[in-house]
């Protein structure tokens, strides 16, 4: 962990020392002169002074910048001078240059020890030799002093360079490693400045741009490539990160790309791990995974309609036991009504216009309530609808007929937009031509403040591809993924349906009719009578926009399947 | 059968409607009724009174409707007079917008049914039965 290690922190230590024994030397040894010992007492004054200034210094200097070279040239160059003016060349302070080599060991590169230790190794012959090397009593150890101070520091050297180049291969392993996985990555890396500008960029994300190399990209700018909301949100969180330093993971959609992306940012710091200078991006793909969303939020939709639409189912089937019980209680009350008020007519004088008006209104309340009675029984029916194979072409065209007089009453132009060939579908002749009655009728009620009258019907047959009501991949759906179904579509131009109404619009007794006008069964009798069938019926509608109608039905290949399900269900 | 006028049985257990029914065709001048309130009674009568044609509700407490026209043709006496059965249970649809309706080998007669609509069926059943 020798990059922990705090280079400022070891370079005052050294540099302390390197005083310490310089202050206990000149402050406990008799000076070689007055001006020797000013001059020692002036040396402790520059270190420590240089000492007050490195301590001050940030970090930052402390780097692979000059400041660490020209601090130690400076050292070497003041201790030499020391030696000189104080007249210690003969002492064995030189000692100290060795601390000296250490610190210039720091530097991290080999050109400076050497720089250093000629410096003070010809520095200190020069002083020898000035001195003049008789003076002591071995001259021959004496003049050996810068030799090996040139000796230790090459062998130091060599020793700090072998380090230095085992960490450098380290770090080239590991960036060529780092390089490869950047390289080969399936995602989108890159890294960005302060201001969005490209750093580095993998190819995944300049060949996604059309840059044949990452080169072409460093220097444009997030912006450049992006619209600027997505820009502007991209720097924000980058901003972000530079201000407080914690990752970041946000999605968008790339219009550019035309992707769904899923960016993480995360810090990287200086190497003395004190503030961030840029931000690393990893930019995934995932258009699939939000496809695969939105496919399930629909298809959670449609499940909420089937269930709702088989809840309407089981209200009706409960409104199917009590039909046969409630028709009967009350047609016969009912009954004596009806007989009562002809006993009344009878009695009440013929010219009496009042009696005569109720008495009309008395019957004809009781005709709708009658009729309405005659609508629910229908729900009981648990005898066997007989189903055979019936062209629905034949079907809607005699609807059409029975319908006619009513298209020209109300001016409705029907646009019969099916071929004449026959579809054959399996279901009950009459029970089919009621249900396209019922629903004409509601088209041209519908279209009664219209404008453009409009009613038009297809027939096709089609290819089961969409889940939905009894459609889908289930052993109890009427129509299998795949299958081939019979589709009778009308539709109007009339005012329309809100999601509140059509959510309702198979309820019994539902209805957005005048009180009096209808019974409010005809849809859910519908529904009943062609799930009893097999077939199934959709609405789609919007507010002024008309409505349309969608009953599938079942080849008629498919009617012993019917009869079984008939069966099975008695 | 002393007259011209129809005989009619009708066996109900609505004591109001056999009131209603009984007044309203009788002021049609051309039919008689004759009411019983229950299968029971309404055996005795279809013997004793010699209906040209019987009215038989279907739902009754002592005896359903089926019974009593069992009974009825097993006594030599009533087994071939027309019976008609009045049902709340048919469906419009069922009885082809109809007043009456013949299923099976049975007539019958949906209920809630006017007046009118009743004496004109009693007519025409009359006229295809015999």
């Amino acid at each position: 962990m020798t990059g922990e290690i705090n280079r400022k922190q070891l370079l005052i230590s050294i540099r302390l020392a390197v005083t310490l024994v310089i202050a206990s030397f000149v402050l406990f040894r008799d000076p070689a002169g007055h001006e020797a010992e000013i001059f020692g007492y002036a040396w402790i004054s520059v270190l420590v002074f240089t000492h007050f200034l490195t301590f001050w210094l940030p970090k930052r200097f402390f780097g692979q910048g000059r400041f660490l070279p020209i601090m130690v040239v400076f050292d070497t160059v003041l201790l030499a001078a020391f030696l000189g003016l104080t007249g210690a060349v003969y002492s064995d302070l030189y000692i100290l240059f060795f601390l000296i080599l250490c610190m210039a060991g720091l530097c991290g590169r080999f050109s400076i020890i050497l720089f250093c230790s000629l410096l003070f190794a010809s520095l200190y012959s020069g002083l020898l030799i000035y001195g003049g090397c008789g003076i002591v009593e071995t001259p021959f150890y004496c003049s050996l002093r810068p030799v090996m101070v040139l000796a230790v520091a090459a062998a130091y050297g060599l020793v700090r360079a072998l380090i230095i180049k085992e960490e450098k291969q380290l770090r080239l392993d590991a960036r060529e490693r780092y390089s490869r996985l950047f390289a080969a990555s399936d995602v989108m890396v890159y890294t960005s400045g302060l201001f969005g500008e490209y750093l580095s960029a993998n190819p995944k994300l300049y060949e996604a741009y059309g840059f044949t190399s990452e080169v072409a990209m460093l220097g444009f700018l997030y912006g450049d490539f992006h619209t600027p909301e997505e820009a502007g949100l991209f720097q924000k969180h980058v901003d972000k990160i530079f201000e407080n330093g914690k990752p970041v993971q946000y999605e968008f959609h790339d219009s550019r790309l035309g992707q769904w992306l899923s960016n993480t940012l995360s810090p990287i710091y200086d190497s003395d791990k004190d503030r961030v200078f840029a931000v690393a991006v990893v930019s995934k793909d995932i258009t699939e995974r939000v496809r695969k969303e939105d496919e399930l939020k629909k298809a959670y939709a449609k499940l909420r309609e089937t269930r709702d639409q088989l809840i309407q189912k089981d209200k009706m089937a409960a409104l199917g036991r009590l039909a046969s019980g409630v028709a009967h209680e009350i047609r016969n009350p009912l009954e004596i009504i009806s007989m009562g008020v002809d006993y009344l007519e009878n009695i009440l004088p013929e010219d009496h216009p009042q009696s005569v008006r109720s008495v009309k209104k008395i019957n004809q309340a009781i005709d709708r309530a009658n009729f309405i009675i005659n609508d629910v029984l229908k729900f009981s029916r648990k005898n066997h609808i007989s189903v055979e194979p019936v062209n629905i072409c034949e079907v809607v065209d005699e609807s059409l007929v029975l319908s006619g007089h009513y298209f020209k009453k109300f001016g409705v132009n029907v646009l019969r937009l099916f071929p004449s060939a026959a579809v054959s579908v399996a279901g009950n002749r009459n029970m089919l031509i009621q249900v396209v009655l019922n629903l004409l009728n509601n088209a041209v009620d519908a279209m009664a403040d219209s404008a453009v009258k409009e009613l038009g019907i297809r027939i096709y047959t089609s290819q089961v591809d969409d889940v939905g009501y009894k459609t889908g991949y289930r052993g109890a759906d009427y129509f299998k993924m795949g299958e081939q179904m019979a589709v009778v579509e009308i539709s109007d131009t009339g005012r329309g349906m809100d999601t509140n109404v059509l959510s309702k619009i198979f309820e019994p007794f539902f209805t957005t009719k005048a009180t009096g006008d209808g019974t409010g069964l005809g849809l859910s009798l519908a529904h009943m009578i062609l799930d009893r069938m097999m077939a199934t019926i959709d609405v789609s509608s919007q507010p002024d926009k008309g409505t349309t109608f969608y009953m599938r039905l079942q080849p008629a290949e498919k009617i012993h399947m019917i009869e079984e399900e008939e069966k099975n269900g008695q | 059968m002393d007259n011209d006028k129809t005989k009619i049985l009708v066996i109900d257990d609505e004591e109001d409607f056999c009131f209603f029914v009984r007044e309203n065709l009788m002021a049609l001048k051309r039919f008689e009724v004759v009411i019983a309130t229950s299968g029971r009674r309404g055996l005795e009568l279809a013997r004793t009174e010699a209906p040209d044609i019987i009215l038989l509700d279907m739902v009754m407490p002592d005896m359903s409707g089926e019974a009593v026209w069992e009974r009825l043709r097993e006594i030599p006496l009533t087994a071939h007079i027309p019976v008609v059965f009045l049902t709340a249970l048919a469906t419009r649809e069922e009885t082809g917008n109809r007043v009456y309706k013949k299923i099976g080998e049975h007539w019958f007669i949906a209920k809630p049914v006017r007046t009118r609509e009743l004496a004109n069926a009693i007519d025409q059943l009359l006229a295809e039965t015999k």
